[in-house]
């Protein structure tokens, strides 16, 4: 899994994926939304960690 | 006379399978797939929104597409320290990924050379300066912050020392210099105070329904400066991972010029109907993201002065 955190001041929403692509896709959707902005797809990446899958 | 010794055979095969694998070699593989050309945009477009836009439009937009223009050509023109760099340091997949960031950089220049050439007239040095604002005719009204020119003094600035520590082929000189230029030009320039232009146009020129080819442009530039922007973080964060005082070295870079970031500037105020507050608020996303790719810890005080709201500059004259 990978996880994203916001960064934007005052917020602190987490963003998790099972992949690059699906990231990708869900932060921009979260930043867009929330913030009136997007964020590069290099950037996602270089600030994205890799987690363990919660299969819950 | 000086004299070079010769490698032996196996020295000479520079890249390896682990720079193979790794995040710097990546992003080369990345640059190499995603090229575009300026030339195959359609400027018709651009050109006919242009004509019917109003006066304080045109000139918003422009005076921003000038400043960036000139940008985009400085930094083509600066980037051989860090090439020099990355050779002298024996990291041959910094120096794949430099030979596409600088190609990217005149791909850029070109770009806009064309857009001010084929939608706004604009051809000449001269014709492109009238829409200049001067950075000097912002000012800080608190008198706490002043803003420079990293762009115009502190890139050469810092690429001189790095070049001068190159030559001395002093390891530890050479990667404290790398870090103060990537922090400069990548992290702080490119990373956090250009940002918010780029958001400026997209934005205006997407809520006015114009300029199609210019907002296809940033997007590709974009695209670009997202690799140029974390191959500076990640290079830094590869550095400070094995010598962690170098970490302060950031941030004397960023204090020297964080008074650029307190506020919006000269050119960035210009576009009539802007929502100046989201962008300044924005800074702080872009600085704390740039800390979290460098694995550093944000300057909390900087992130206070940037969200602020009694501290924002004044702008004396609009145009130089």
């Amino acid at each position: 899994m990978k996880r994203w955190e916001c960064l934007e001041a005052g917020c602190d929403a987490v963003v998790t994926a099972a992949d690059d692509e699906e990231l990708i896709a869900k932060v921009n959707e979260h930043v867009g939304a929330e913030h009136g902005s997007y964020e590069l797809e290099e950037v996602i990446l270089a600030g994205a960690e890799e987690v363990d899958g919660d299969d819950g | 006379m000086a004299t070079t010794e010769i490698k032996p055979v196996q020295e000479r095969f520079l890249l390896t399978p682990e720079m193979m694998a790794g995040s710097i070699y990546r992003k080369y593989e990345k640059a190499t797939r995603k090229i575009w050309d300026p030339k195959q945009l359609d400027y018709g477009t651009d050109r006919v929104d242009f004509e019917r836009m109003t006066e304080e439009q045109r000139n918003g937009v422009v005076t921003i597409t000038v400043r960036i223009e000139a940008g985009e050509q400085a930094v083509t023109d600066e980037l051989l320290p860090m090439v020099a760099a990355a050779h002298e340091l024996g990291r041959f997949d910094w120096v794949m990924f430099l030979s596409t960031f600088m190609l990217e950089e005149a791909r850029h220049s070109e770009f806009f050379a064309i857009w001010h050439r084929e939608v706004c007239g604009l051809a000449t040095a001269v014709e492109k300066a009238a829409f200049w604002p001067l950075r000097e005719h912002t000012v800080d009204p608190t008198g706490r912050f002043s803003t420079g020119e990293p762009v115009y003094e502190g890139i050469p600035r810092y690429g001189d020392a790095l070049m001068d520590a190159v030559r001395s082929r002093d390891k530890r000189a050479i990667e404290q210099g790398f870090i103060r230029f990537a922090t400069l030009y990548n992290a702080w320039v490119e990373g956090v105070l250009t940002m918010p232009t780029y958001e400026i146009v997209i934005d205006t020129t997407t809520a006015w329904g114009v300029l199609p080819a210019l907002r296809q442009g940033f997007r590709n530039v974009l695209s670009d400066e997202g690799r140029h922007i974390t191959f500076g973080t990640e290079t830094c964060r590869i550095l400070i991972s094995e010598h962690p005082e170098y970490e302060a070295l950031v941030h004397d870079v960023v204090n020297e010029y964080c008074g650029n970031a307190v506020g919006m500037l000269e050119y960035q105020r210009n576009v009539p109907g802007l929502d100046l507050q989201k962008y300044q608020t924005q800074k702080v996303r872009h600085y704390r993201n740039r800390c979290r790719e460098m694995g550093i810890t944000a300057d909390q005080r900087l992130i206070d002065a940037v969200l602020d709201p009694s501290l924002d500059f004044v702008v004396g004259v609009q145009a130089g």
